[in-house]
């Protein structure tokens, strides 16, 4: 009988070790054939991610700035509902968040940031953010973090498609379609979106209305995997936007302007997998161009375009399961020309060298390097260093440190009259600790971190011009925790997400909290679902801001709490139909001062699948 | 002695007593309001519209901030960039970039009036001549050929256009004729001089490069300061222009020219620099030199007025601004904060 046992415990454990390595493989496959940000999976053990899948998108759908405000520490400032957004990640200014399309840094090569509420989330199938320090993998501007949209291309039997229409206050109507299609060659993926929305919603407590807000903005999407054989496969994605909007007016009397923005992004990559050796060509063509309308009662407006193009050779070699090295160079093209930007032609070469090393099963470390070399301006040497610990199952203990870095812009350099061409790119040192706890049902981090910023890019008046200069030192430095739990009895499921944030970021030399940083931020989330119904509950807490740079407290945009309550139940496996109370409290609000953001508001939804 | 001197005290007690008796203008007039005397502080504002306001500086150096809020605290926000006050007998006008307006207060009592918006596009300065106020416009700051005057009827605020076609700044009035600066960031050249009743423009050439950033005028003669370092003099009877004076190449972009008490005043860098309206050559010894902490600010504002020398500064124009008195010989008479954005201009009541 001992024997016996012994025996089926040794079939057991050896089955669970072959499952094991399976399992593995499988899992590395998937890794790196799902998304095109592999280094996302590879080389980020040892900094916090967040993954926001299509449940959490669903809730979320009509920016991004919506989905990441409610689910993450990000500080967003929005110039009223569906205007221009910006962020600050860590205190960090809005340059200084990359936001990555499959592994390709999409921040404007103009004005060096993203406009949260310019990217259609609809079309994306998984949203990651990866916190602090990341230039060495996604170059200019990940200093606060990154933001990560990824398509995924799977070759695992698929066909669905997916109708949703979701129309609500302010007629507002967005309505995404996606199809997908996928067999053990083909892979085939498209979506489309359309937003279209008057939003001109009254302010709360006052006469007064949101006014020349109307916006529109539609996006196609398309992703196409083909599987020649095991070890070689080709994917094309593609992504096409096109938004037109009117910025709203603060007060009525000012003049209406309009902005138009047209964006292209295109990736075709070749992987191939030969036993210890992965090889990737990547070749990207980027273009983006917007037209500003200063007076929409005009014919006249002001324009620019950048049309880039990336050459990237990423080569990796596995020694043995432990250890990984990773090498990447990369050639990139801005071309680039606009009202009041003379045609320009920046050339810059990158290489890469990863490395990756799991000594023992509880110790892990991580190395990598960057040096770029530009004909526009000098380029730093970038690093990180990063080690992962994790001495019990549940709990781990993360550091990470690293050099970053924002290069200047098209606008701060080549601005006609004010452009300045000996411009240093920003750079940043940081460090951070992040510590996990992970049980069954409950999942937990903290992380602090601490960052220095130098040689930051501001445009001050000088002799009457507005010029770029290297002038600012910042440090910034906080807390962020993350909390996740789920509980599930009979038919019944909750599930309970929370971020919080505190952030100090003092300009070093006045000892001031910059502008629009907020000290504190929370976002909680609790969704309940019970059989065909679904509930959700959305929680947002934003601290003061200064908006003045000696902190007089007089100008300041007051703190606000915002909730959100939203209702679905599904009819069968085709249908859904949900509704969604937004501002539920109807608080009155600002992100950026004078620009109210609406009362409470709804929408309602109805998703097909066919 | 006593005696003589309190009957010297009675004579003129009854004497000007009785002159009260026959002359009404001779009362201790009512006051007028609150802000009578003393001088207003323009803070231009930023992007946070709560930062453009108005500071109020009394007789005896009393400090008001936010005077239109204050006084008017149910009025809708008028707007940011504020660019200049101008006034006739009784009420002022708040020239706003932002909103395309100019909003019209009680100037003593600053009690809201109205707020003009039509035939305004980016509005930059007024002046008031016979019953109306003349308001130059940029419209779209790329191209100066769509720039115009504002003519506001001040009985009923109806408003009309005047085409200018050259780039308009600054504007003021003199012998029942309007003078308009053509000059904005180095771009134009001219003076123009409108004529109220025909509506008739007559361009005066500066020359090529000789673009004005200030001017003043008095009896017959403008004086303007150009960025190509010209202090130029036109004698307003011809429209002919005087020899140009140059201005040392070490007083780098000089401006904020004013003319006080036949004297004229100017600005380079941080420093004020004077000289005799009949003056031919410039010294470059400052008469007043302030320490700035922002060199990118400093001297947003200026203005010479009853010996006094009014300097304010922007600082790094997202903080509250500073506004400093000096006497004609540089000595510090009062520095202060201003609660409000980029001060960038003293208006005296």
């Amino acid at each position: 009988m001992k024997q016996g046992i012994l025996f089926l415990v040794f079939i057991l454990v050896g089955f669970c070790s072959m499952a094991q390595t399976k399992q593995d493989s499988i899992q590395k496959l998937e890794e790196v054939v799902l998304i095109s940000d592999s280094q996302l999976k590879t080389f980020t053990n040892t900094q916090s991610l967040l993954t926001l899948n299509d449940s959490i998108i669903e809730k979320s759908k009509s920016s991004l700035t919506d989905l990441l405000n409610n689910n993450s520490p990000i500080y967003f400032k929005e110039n009223g509902l569906g205007m221009v957004s910006s962020v600050a990640f860590r205190g960090t200014t809005a340059q200084q968040t990359s936001v990555v399309w499959n592994g390709i840094n999409i921040n404007s090569q103009l004005n060096g940031q993203t406009d949260f509420n310019t990217i259609n989330v609809t079309v994306t199938d998984q949203v990651t953010l990866r916190s602090g320090g990341g230039s060495v993998l996604y170059g200019s501007g990940a200093i606060g973090g990154s933001v990560h949209l990824n398509n995924i291309i799977s070759f695992k039997e698929k066909l669905s498609n997916n109708l949703n229409i979701n129309y609500g206050s302010f007629n507002t109507l967005n309505t995404n379609y996606k199809g997908d299609f996928a067999n053990k060659k083909w892979s085939i993926n498209a979506a489309l979106g359309y937003v279209n929305s008057d939003n001109d919603y009254d302010y709360v407590d006052s006469d007064n209305q949101n006014l020349n807000g109307q916006f529109n903005n539609k996006n196609a999407s398309i992703n196409v995997g083909f599987k020649f054989n095991e070890s070689n496969i080709l994917k094309l994605y593609s992504n096409i936007y096109d938004g037109s909007r009117n910025f709203s007016l603060a007060l009525p009397s000012e003049t209406p302007s309009k902005y138009d923005n047209f964006d292209t992004r295109h990736l075709l990559e070749w992987n191939g997998f030969y036993g210890k050796f992965t090889s990737k060509i990547k070749l990207a063509y980027l273009t983006e161009a917007y037209k500003y309308f200063q007076n929409i009662q005009r014919s006249d407006f002001s324009e620019a375009k950048v049309n880039s193009s990336i050459l990237k050779y990423d080569a990796s070699y596995s020694f043995d399961k432990s250890m990984l090295l990773n090498a990447i160079v990369a050639y990139t093209q801005n071309k680039g020309n606009g009202t009041s930007i003379q045609s320009v032609n920046r050339r810059i070469g990158a290489f890469n060298l990863l490395f990756k090393h799991k000594i023992v099963h509880w110790f892990l470390y991580e190395t990598t390097v960057r040096q770029e070399t530009t004909n526009s301006y000098t380029s730093p040497f970038l690093y990180s260093i990063g080690l992962k610990i994790k001495p019990f199952k549940v709990y781990s203990i993360n550091i990470n440190g690293s050099k970053n870095f924002r290069i200047p812009t098209f606008n701060d350099l080549y601005w006609e009259g004010s452009g300045n061409l000996n411009l240093k790119p920003e750079t940043s040192k940081q460090i951070e600790v992040s510590q996990q706890f992970q049980f069954k049902n409950i999942g937990f981090n903290i992380t602090g971190f601490y960052n220095d910023i130098t040689d930051m890019i501001r445009w001050l008046p000088i002799d009457g011009v507005w010029k770029p200069i290297n002038t600012d030192e910042v440090v910034t430095y906080g807390i962020e925790t993350k909390l996740e739990a789920n509980k599930a009895f009979n038919n019944h499921k909750l599930t309970f997400n929370s971020t919080f944030a505190y952030t100090i970021s003092e300009n070093k030399q006045t000892k001031k909290q910059l502008i629009y940083v907020p000290f504190y931020k929370v976002t909680a989330n609790l969704g309940y679902n019970y059989k065909k119904w679904s509930a959700y509950y959305q929680y947002l807490y934003v601290g003061d801001v200064f908006t003045q740079s000696d902190n007089n407290p007089k100008f300041n945009v007051d703190e606000y709490y915002v909730s959100n309550f939203g209702l679905d139940y599904s009819l069968g496996k085709q249908y859904k139909l949900g509704a969604k109370v937004n501002n539920l409290f109807n608080e009155n609000y600002e992100s950026i001062a004078g620009r109210f953001m609406p009362g409470r508001h709804y929408n309602f939804y109805i998703n097909f699948n066919f | 002695m006593k005696q003589v001197s309190k009957f010297l005290f009675l004579v003129s007690i009854a004497f000007l007593s009785s002159c009260s008796n026959d002359d009404d203008a001779i009362t201790t007039p009512e006051p007028l309001g609150a802000y009578e005397n003393g001088y207003f502080i323009l803070n231009e504002g930023g992007s946070n519209t709560m930062t453009a306001s108005v500071t109020y500086i009394s007789e005896n150096g009393t400090q008001t901030d936010d005077v239109f809020r204050i006084e008017n605290p149910d009025q809708a926000e008028i707007g940011t960039f504020l660019q200049n006050i101008f006034f006739d007998d009784t009420r002022a006008f708040i020239v706003s970039g932002s909103t395309n307006s100019v909003t019209v207060y009680n100037r003593y009592t600053f009690e809201y009036i109205t707020t003009i918006t039509s035939n305004i596009s980016t509005p930059r300065y007024g002046t008031v001549l016979n019953g109306k106020a003349y308001v130059t416009n940029q419209d779209s700051f790329s191209t100066g050929t769509d720039d115009f005057i504002t003519v506001i009827n001040l009985e009923d605020y109806s408003t009309s256009q005047i085409a200018v076609g050259d780039y308009v700044e600054r504007i003021t009035n003199n012998n029942g004729n309007i003078y308009i600066m053509n000059g904005t960031f180095g771009s134009g050249n001219a003076i123009t001089v409108l004529n109220p009743t025909t509506e008739v423009i007559t361009p005066i050439d500066l020359g090529a490069g000789n673009s004005p950033n200030s001017m003043s005028i008095e009896g017959n003669t403008l004086y303007t300061l150009t960025s190509s370092q010209k202090l130029i003099k036109v004698n307003l009877t011809n429209n002919v222009l005087d020899t140009p004076i140059d201005i040392p190449t070490v007083l780098t972009s000089p401006k904020n020219l004013d003319l006080e008490n036949g004297m004229l005043y100017f600005t380079s860098g941080t420093s004020v620099y004077s000289l005799g309206i009949n003056d031919t050559t410039i010294s470059t010894t400052p008469i007043a030199t302030y320490v700035s902490t922002s060199a990118f600010g400093s001297m947003y504002g200026f203005n010479v007025e009853n010996g006094v020398i009014h300097i304010s500064d922007a600082g790094d124009f997202n903080s509250n601004g500073q506004a400093f008195e000096y006497s004609i010989d540089g000595d510090l008479l009062e520095s202060r904060t201003v609660q409000g954005n980029a001060p960038n201009g003293f208006y005296f009541n």
